[in-house]
């Protein structure tokens, strides 16, 4: 036990006392900052173009009051035809005159309207000059049409779905809780993944360095190999917690900065890509209140400790693999990918079931893959803000343990003998054979 | 009394017999010199010894233990194919590795001390791994397998690399540590090393133990009746027929009589004749010559 330990602090402080670890850890905020800022910046520039455009509205049908006036397109409101206002065109009064005429049906729904200009008018251009005339004619059907434009506003409509149990009065679910749930979820996938990958990859580079510097051979002459083994996955773990909880500090304060530069909150849009922008929209419309009461309402006490076992088992497990392949190939850089290759397609695997899972937490596939070994670290984490049965997520924490614990004996047996294989290529039928070493 | 002993071990990979029963003994506070070719099992012998790897059957006693499946802390071990992390400095790195042989932090710093003085470190103890030279990270590495004050120390090709004043250092160490009751296993292909060194030796070839004993003795054993006469005067030109007259090179003789003629014969013959001998002694085998000799009988067997 000793031992173990020295071999973790070994391989934590090797690490984390590294300038390239303290660098990295506190730069990837700053870059996401420094992104954000950026890409904050971009967005938020007005893209349309800066032009002065007359009407030309010899109906005066045009509603001055219709017109935005903080818009970077300029409207001059003119009851000239517009072989009259031409000349304005030359002196550079302004760039470009429509024409406007009211419908004479007032059942029509498309409408021409020329422009005459020698400008080249982009997307953004274009786009915002039709809606402006677009509201003019609306305006003006709603009032030659005699409608009342309160009614109008009360035909929209927005249906939420209020679900009462009837047996089962366990917990009420409110449209708040499937979005706080997919949040959540979401995160918890994403930070499933990215960990596994990460961590898994050092964990198999470390043990390939060993196996080529050939420090092993007198590291083995101290400790068993199971020690090492175990010693230097708990150790990358704990590297890898240690950025992961200087980023989560960091990420708030990174986001507060970003928003108090810009004004606005640019965090929203990094988060695409998955799902759970969508979600985030429809929060924004539920409002925060709701959403912190739904959080309060959750069984975190539940949650956090369950997460964390899904975390740590989750981990053991690829992390073991990723060991087992490293002692197999030494140094050759290609065939690690190989041996690697069907254990990121299992990791990819589950990361998008689990977003499939966010959308759908019940359905059968959710379900099944809950119970499959290598889906389950990433699948179930992201159903445990849905409130799913309880002996699910039992079933599931316990199908993961018993499995790492299966693959941690065999990713070792295969570590003890290929740590030492030198001069050999490593197919998967070499390995199934060290397995039955003694 | 013996410190190590190996009852039958065999070792099988898939269909090939690394090691094929071996037995031997190795005496306390000897050097043990363990020979063989390259593939002839040696690694995989000392990796049983040191508990690397186990055994598919026989057994290991240390110290009249049986150590089959544990990894004795009394041993120490510096393999043939040897490295050290490169991002540690020398100093962090053999305090690890004394900590992992379950030294306290305080004994381990106080040994390392010991031997970086004793050792000419001291220049460059506080560098990273990846800036030593060859010969250096060597005596590094003979560090951490000395650190823990082993009953036991198994030195695999320990000169290889090594410079003939550091090879000589490493030597004087080996010596003063068995002189202070340390048994030295020593592995190598270098035979004139052996002679040098070992008091005893196994030889192994395709795994199996083929000759095992005292160095002289072997020696003796392996004599092929051979003299060897220098003389400053000048040579008859010819000795009896019987003599069997091998070699002859300026004022050197080398001589391969027939088996009832002694050396005492020899001497008395020289003497009579009047020729002035200023040295004559037989020739024993090198370690070289029966090894390969030994090597190749048992190859054809």
């Amino acid at each position: 036990m000793n031992k173990l330990w020295l071999i973790i602090k070994r391989e934590y402080t090797t690490r984390v006392f590294k300038k390239s670890f303290i660098l990295l850890t506190l730069l990837v905020p700053l870059g996401i900052i420094a992104f954000s800022v950026i890409i904050g910046f971009i967005m938020s520039r007005n893209t349309v173009q800066n032009i002065r455009v007359a009407i030309s509205d010899p109906q005066q049908m045009v509603n001055d009051s219709l017109i935005r006036k903080n818009s970077e397109i300029q409207y001059i409101i003119s009851d000239q035809p517009f072989e009259s206002l031409k000349s304005g065109i030359q002196s550079g009064q302004y760039q470009a005159v429509l024409e406007v005429m009211p419908p004479e049906d007032l059942k029509q729904k498309d409408f021409k309207i020329r422009i005459n200009t020698d400008e080249r008018l982009d997307i953004n251009t274009s786009e915002s000059i039709r809606n402006t005339l677009a509201r003019q004619y609306r305006n003006y059907k709603i009032k030659n049409l005699q409608l009342n434009m309160d009614e109008i506003n009360t035909l929209d409509v927005d249906i939420s779905l209020d679900r009462h149990a009837v047996f089962n009065q366990d917990k009420k679910q409110s449209n708040v809780s499937n979005v706080v749930g997919a949040i959540l979820g979401g995160i918890m996938g994403i930070l499933m993944y990215i960990f596994v990958l990460g961590q898994g990859m050092m964990v198999m580079r470390s043990v390939m360095e060993e196996k080529m510097t050939r420090i092993v051979e007198v590291i083995l002459s101290s400790v068993k190999p199971i020690e090492l083994m175990m010693g230097k996955i708990i150790g990358v773990g704990a590297v890898g917690l240690t950025q992961l909880l200087i980023w989560i500090i960091f990420m708030p304060l990174a986001g507060i900065i970003t928003t108090l530069m810009l004004g606005k909150n640019v965090f929203k849009p990094s988060m695409s890509g998955v799902n759970v922008d969508q979600a985030i929209q429809q929060a924004d419309s539920l409002g925060l209140e709701n959403i912190m009461m739904e959080l309060g309402q959750m069984n975190w006490w539940f949650i956090i400790p369950v997460f964390l076992l899904f975390f740590v088992f989750g981990y053991f497990l690829f992390a073991s693999l990723c060991a087992a392949i490293g002692s197999a190939v030494g140094d050759d850089q290609s065939e690690a990918q190989q041996l690697l290759l069907p254990i990121t397609l299992l990791i990819v695997m589950g990361l998008y079931i689990a977003m499939a899972a966010i959308r759908a937490p019940y359905s059968n596939l959710a379900v099944i893959s809950s119970f499959i070994p290598f889906f389950a670290p990433m699948v179930m984490p992201t159903r445990l803000a849905f409130d799913p049965p309880v002996w699910q997520t039992l079933l599931s924490l316990a199908i993961l343990a018993i499995s790492c614990y299966f693959f941690a004996l065999l990713a070792a047996k295969i570590y003890r003998t290929g740590i030492l294989m030198y001069g050999k290529k490593a197919s998967f039928k070499e390995i199934g054979k060290w397995l039955f070493y003694k | 009394m013996s410190i190590l002993t190996l009852q039958q071990v065999s070792k099988t990979f898939q269909n090939y017999k690394a090691v094929d029963q071996i037995s031997l003994t190795v005496p306390r506070g000897c050097i043990y010199g363990l020979l063989g070719p390259n593939g002839a099992g040696k690694t995989t012998t000392i990796r049983m010894i040191t508990g690397i790897t186990h055994p598919d059957s026989g057994d290991i006693f240390l110290g009249g233990n049986r150590v089959n499946k544990t990894i004795p802390s009394s041993i120490g071990y510096m393999p043939e194919e040897r490295g050290l992390y490169k991002k540690m400095s020398v100093w962090d790195h053999l305090l690890y590795l004394a900590r992992l042989k379950g030294l306290s932090v305080q004994k381990a710093k106080e040994e390392l001390k010991f031997w970086i003085e004793r050792l000419d470190m001291k220049s460059w103890y506080t560098k990273k791994v990846e800036e030593l030279s060859k010969g250096m990270s060597q005596k590094a590495q003979f560090i951490a397998s000395v650190i823990h004050k082993p009953d036991l120390l198994i030195l695999d090709e320990p000169f290889s690399g090594l410079d003939p004043i550091n090879t000589n250092l490493i030597k004087d160490e080996i010596s003063r540590l068995r002189d202070m009751g340390t048994t030295i296993l020593f592995s190598t292909h270098r035979m004139e090393q052996v002679e040098e060194i070992c008091e005893r030796m196994v030889l192994i070839n395709k795994g199996k133990n083929v000759l095992e004993g005292d160095v002289e003795e072997i020696r003796k054993s392996h004599r092929q009746h051979l003299f060897e006469l220098v003389s400053e005067n000048d040579l008859p030109g010819r000795f009896p027929d019987e003599f069997h007259e091998i070699q002859r090179l300026g004022k050197k003789v080398r001589f391969n009589p027939e088996p009832h003629i002694q050396s005492a014969d020899l001497l008395r013959y020289f003497l009579n004749e009047g020729i002035e001998v200023n040295a004559f002694r037989e020739q024993f085998p090198s370690i070289n010559d029966i090894f390969i000799e030994t090597v190749e009988k048992s190859n054809q067997a």
